[in-house]
C-alpha cells in the first residue's frame, strides 16, 4: 500500500474539479435566474 | 446545486409580456421540457451509477502492477481525463468548422462550452500526471516532449477562452474564437503521437496500440479502464450539455432585455 496517498490525492482532486465545476455551473444559473427575476418585477411596474 | 432544463415559466412569462416570439410554447413545449427534465434525471442517475461502478472496479477489482505498485491506479483517472479533454476540443474543432461555414450561434455555443469543459479535463491531466510521475519518475516534472505539448494545448485552450471572455459579444469574437479552435487543435494529434516521433520518458500507447490494441493490459485492467471511460465520457456530456443550456438561457435572457429596452 505503498504510494496510496498519491492515488488517493488524484481521486480527491478529479472529484473536487468535477464538484467544484458544477457548483460554478449552478452558481451562474442562479445568477441568470436572479436576474430574470428581476427583469419580471421591472415588467410588472 | 439544482440544474433545471431551462426556465418554462420566469423565460415565458417574460417573453409573453413582451411578445417575444417563444421557442417553447403552449401544452405542447411543457410535456417536451417535463420529457427533457425526466430524460435528464435518467442521464443523472445512469452517470452517478456508471461512476459508482468505475470506482468500484478501480479501487477493489483492478489488480495492483506488480512494478509501480498502487500508484500505477491513478492510470484510470489520468487516461480517461485525457482522452475526454482530447474529444472535448474535438468537439469545439468540428463545431468552429460548422459556425464559420453556417453561422449559426448553435455551434458557437456548443464550440464554447465544449472548450470550457475541455480545459477541466486539461487542467486534470495536468495535475494527475506529476502526482503519478513523482513516486515513478522521482521528479514531479520534466521538459519531455508528451508533457511540454499538453502544456502547450493547455494554453491554447486557455488562450481561447481568453478571448472569448475579452472581445466584445458579437460575430467578430465568434469567428476569431473558431478560427482558434480549429488551429488549436492541430496541437492534439501532436500531443497524441509525440511519444512515437520523438525520444520521451512519457510511456508509449498500449491500449491504442497499433500493433495489437489492448495488449499492454491484463482483461481485468482494461475493463476497469473502459468502465472509467464510460463514466468519464457520461460525465463529459452532462457538463457539456448543463454549460449548453446555461448559455442559451443567457442568449435567451439578453433577447429579451434587448427587445424590452428597445421597445420602452
Amino acid at each position: 500500500m505503498k504510494n496510496f496517498v498519491y492515488l488517493l490525492a488524484v481521486n480527491l482532486i478529479i472529484w473536487i474539479a468535477i464538484f467544484g465545476y458544477v457548483y460554478s455551473l449552478s452558481r451562474r444559473n442562479k445568477e441568470i435566474d436572479r436576474e430574470l427575476k428581476a427583469l419580471k418585477e421591472q415588467l410588472k411596474k | 446545486m439544482s440544474f433545471r432544463a431551462s426556465e418554462p415559466s420566469a423565460l415565458s412569462e417574460a417573453k409573453g409580456r413582451n411578445r417575444v416570439p417563444s421557442l417553447r410554447s403552449g401544452q405542447a413545449s411543457d410535456f417536451a421540457l417535463r420529457m427533457t427534465a425526466r430524460k435528464l434525471m435518467i442521464f443523472k442517475w445512469l452517470t452517478f451509477i456508471v461512476g459508482v461502478v468505475a470506482l468500484i472496479f478501480i479501487f477493489l477489482i483492478a489488480p495492483i502492477e506488480r512494478q509501480e505498485g498502487i500508484v500505477q491506479k491513478i492510470m484510470y483517472f489520468h487516461i480517461p481525463s485525457a482522452w475526454i479533454a482530447f474529444f472535448a476540443f474535438f468537439v469545439v474543432f468540428v463545431a468552429s468548422i460548422l459556425y464559420l461555414w453556417k453561422k449559426e450561434r448553435e455551434w458557437d455555443i456548443i464550440a464554447h462550452s465544449a472548450a470550457e469543459v475541455g480545459i477541466i479535463f486539461c487542467s486534470l491531466v495536468l495535475i494527475t500526471g506529476p502526482i503519478w510521475a513523482k513516486p515513478i519518475w522521482g521528479v514531479w516534472w520534466t521538459w519531455d516532449a508528451r508533457l511540454t505539448l499538453t502544456l502547450v494545448l493547455w494554453l491554447i485552450y486557455v488562450a481561447y477562452l481568453m478571448l472569448r471572455f475579452h472581445a466584445s459579444e458579437g460575430s467578430q469574437r465568434a469567428r476569431f474564437a473558431a478560427v482558434l479552435g480549429i488551429v488549436g487543435f492541430l496541437d492534439v494529434p501532436i500531443v497524441h503521437f509525440s511519444v512515437l516521433w520523438w525520444r520521451t520518458i512519457h510511456p508509449k500507447p498500449k491500449v491504442l496500440s497499433m500493433e495489437s490494441p489492448g495488449s499492454g493490459l491484463e482483461s481485468v485492467m482494461l475493463i476497469t479502464l473502459i468502465m472509467s471511460l464510460i463514466a468519464f465520457t457520461l460525465i463529459f456530456f452532462l457538463l457539456l450539455g448543463q454549460r449548453i443550456s446555461l448559455e442559451k438561457m443567457r442568449d435567451e435572457l439578453n433577447e429579451i432585455k434587448r427587445r424590452t429596452f428597445h421597445s420602452s
